[in-house]
């Protein structure tokens, strides 16, 4: 009994020795990381508050462990750290970071409202479909009207479209109505989809290049068989290099085919990104994939 | 007081007009005014308009400028004032009471908000509640500020070591925000948070970087990537500046400066920069000549095109494309002489100076022309983060 009660004992003994010195382990090992990290984030905060441009690597190497730090940042007194703790908000990202952006869409200085227009592009406010709307509600910027509805057709399919389907239908200023209807076209509805397409099909000139960036915004291949026309534009619209003797014509088409590659995802022969029109082979063979998705 | 010529039964009389308050190069203080035609065009997004037929001007809030007011059919001596519409936005600070114009023709406002209409600036005769001689269509913006970091790169090859290229930075520089400053743009050099960075980089050729014309973009495109590498960006993140590197010499001589906006970047999969050459930039009309480069492309990387969409091959002729920073070569071509009403261009200087490429950005936005409303361009693709 004694024996068996000194046995336990030794086993409780050498247990919690063990333990101890695991757990002491433990404390070497994690306090350097922590600190580290703590650093970093100490290191982040000091680069915003001095608007230095290494703030964006630190951010980056941070992830959304520096989202916390950065929150308080985006209420400076000085617009500027206002403005570079927003630039670093949308390389963390996270929900407080859109949280933070939807907040900043009232700040005072047009450049950080700007900045948090595209954090919000960036990181669609997730959850947040009725401050959006709030916010466009009262929003006076055409600016912002005119961004809103494209941040929250990002959030498609988990928004409801009907209460941004009636802002379209009273909206009388072209281009916050236009952005509507891009916006509802990503969101499904039937009813802007086809007014979508009318209005693509009709542009001309350099606003078809506007219109293809539209479609790359749906994200979806439903658009993709309404392109087939573009794929006969054989029209210049824009140079790449305008300033050299070469100066890299590009027609509508050589946007039509990058674009329905991503939006169908499509895996071709030839390399997409390049700095030269596509050949007629290659434009028949993104035309075939064209035909074959389904609208 | 106010000549009349009349020929033919008709004349159009024109008592005074508004220019630039000075000539030569672009300063801050005196913005170029978009007075192409009486007619403002189509409505410009984002621009309130009045019913006003003259210029248009921009102005960054809280700044006080310089214009000018010249007389054509009206004599010297007849007094004239100025008033504006809109005073909350727009303040006239010299001559005192608005008036009376000094000989110069020189007057001072200033505007105080972004928010709403601003209005129109009135010449007019005799009193501040005279007749309207002229009027001109001021627009107040909002400052958005963009960093710009110059890069001095040193360029070395496996067996000889390059030289840094030296061009006077904070004076080219000085230059290129006095350009964009009308627009509400503030090109920032700020040394303080983006000093100066000395790179170097081991390439083919010492203090070369082989032109992109030779279809080789993989030495330009190392050199892009230089200040990704010094910030440690990951993927996906881009240095909101704009970098300018400033490099000895392309191999093609003829290349002087390149901007690689974020179109072709995207296309190069790069980062976007702007080049420029510092041969040969030891005298002040060179020194110029940089700054109107950077500010050019600048432009390209704010969306803007060539002037109507023709370049250095095909250049427009008349003497506002010739005035306009987005026209292609930085040098005029010389007009024909002996010179008729029909022969363009009609001249040599418009207003920058014998043969040198203007810097005037459009507000108005006409009907026919296929690259206008510069300033709205370039103003929509810095809030949508376009540029980077």
């Amino acid at each position: 009994m004694v024996l068996r009660r000194f046995i336990c004992l030794s086993i409780l003994i050498l247990m919690t020795l063990f333990l101890g010195i695991l757990s002491c382990g433990r404390k070497e090992v994690e306090p350097p990381k922590k600190k580290e990290q703590d650093m970093d984030l100490q290191t982040l905060v000091n680069q915003v508050k001095e608007k230095r441009p290494e703030a964006q690597g630190t951010a980056s190497r941070l992830g959304q462990k520096g989202t916390d730090v950065l929150v308080p940042l985006a209420d400076d007194p000085d617009p500027e750290v206002r403005n570079m703790a927003l630039i670093c908000l949308g390389i963390t990202g996270g929900r407080e970071a859109s949280e933070v952006a939807l907040k900043k869409l009232k700040d005072e200085d047009d450049q950080v409202v700007a900045q948090a227009l595209q954090v919000l592009f960036k990181h669609p406010p997730v959850g947040m479909e009725k401050e959006l709307l709030e916010a466009y509600s009262q929003a006076k910027e055409e600016a912002i009207k005119e961004d809103l509805p494209l941040i929250a057709g990002r959030l498609a399919p988990h928004i409801d479209p009907t209460p941004w389907k009636e802002f379209w239908q009273k909206e009388t200023d072209p281009e916050i109505k236009k952005s509507l209807l891009i916006a509802l076209s990503r969101m499904g509805d039937e009813q802007a989809r086809q007014e979508f397409v009318k209005q693509m099909l009709e542009s001309q000139g350099r606003e078809i290049i506007k219109w293809i960036d539209h479609c790359k915004y749906m994200e979806d291949p439903w658009i993709v068989p309404h392109m087939i026309p573009w794929f006969n534009r054989q029209e210049v619209v824009v140079y790449l290099t305008p300033d050299l003797k070469n100066k890299r014509p590009m027609r509508v088409v050589d946007f039509v085919i990058p674009a329905v590659i991503e939006l169908t995802g499509a895996q071709v022969s030839f390399p997409v990104k390049r700095t030269e029109p596509f050949s007629q082979e290659e434009i028949e063979q993104v035309r075939r994939i064209a035909l074959q998705t389904k609208k | 007081m106010i000549t009349f010529n009349v020929k033919d039964n008709k004349q159009i009389i024109v008592p005074i007009r508004f220019a630039r308050a000075t000539v030569g190069f672009s300063t801050r203080d005196d913005p170029d005014l978009d007075d192409r035609g009486f007619d403002r065009g189509k409505a410009v997004y984002g621009l309130s308009t009045t019913d006003v037929r003259g210029p248009l001007v921009g102005l960054m809030v809280n700044h006080t400028v310089n214009l000018r007011v010249v007389r054509e059919d009206i004599d010297d001596t007849a007094p004239l004032y100025i008033t504006c519409t809109e005073p909350s936005v727009i303040e006239i600070l010299e001559p005192a009471g608005g008036g009376p114009l000094p000989n110069t023709g020189i007057f001072r406002i200033k505007g105080t908000t972004s928010r709403g209409s601003a209005g129109k600036v009135q010449v007019r005769l005799g009193s501040t509640s005279g007749p309207v001689l002229g009027e001109l269509e001021p627009h107040v913006f909002s400052r958005y500020t963009l960093p710009i970091t110059p890069h001095r790169v040193r360029i070395d090859t496996a067996t000889a070591t390059g030289t840094r290229p030296d061009v006077p930075i904070e004076r080219i520089l000085r230059r290129v925000r006095a350009i964009w400053w009308p627009c509400g743009i503030d090109i920032r050099f700020d040394p303080a948070t983006r000093p100066i960075v000395d790179d170097n980089i081991r390439l083919s050729t010492v203090d070369t970087v082989r032109d992109p014309d030779e279809d080789n973009w993989a030495e330009v495109k190392r050199v892009l990537g230089l200040q990704r590498q010094r910030l440690g960006l990951a993927a996906g993140t881009n240095d909101q500046s704009i970098n300018w590197y400033i490099i000895h010499r392309f191999s093609d001589a003829n290349t002087v400066g390149l901007g690689i906006r974020r179109q072709l970047a995207d296309t190069l999969n790069c980062d976007p920069g702007i080049f420029t050459t510092a041969n040969g930039v030891n005298n002040d009309r060179e020194i110029e000549r940089v700054a109107r480069t950077v500010a050019h492309e600048i432009g390209h990387f704010l969306t803007l095109e060539h002037v109507q969409n023709r370049h250095a091959d095909n250049p427009v002729e008349d003497t506002y494309g010739r005035r306009q920073l987005m026209f292609p070569i930085s040098w005029l071509p010389t007009s024909p002489t002996p010179r008729t009403l029909t022969t363009t261009p009609r001249v040599d200087n418009v207003g920058y100076g014998q043969e040198v490429r203007g810097c005037l950005l459009t507000l108005k936005n006409h009907l026919k022309h296929e690259t206008d409303k510069e300033t709205t361009l370039a103003r929509t693709a810095v809030r949508r983060g376009q540029w980077f």
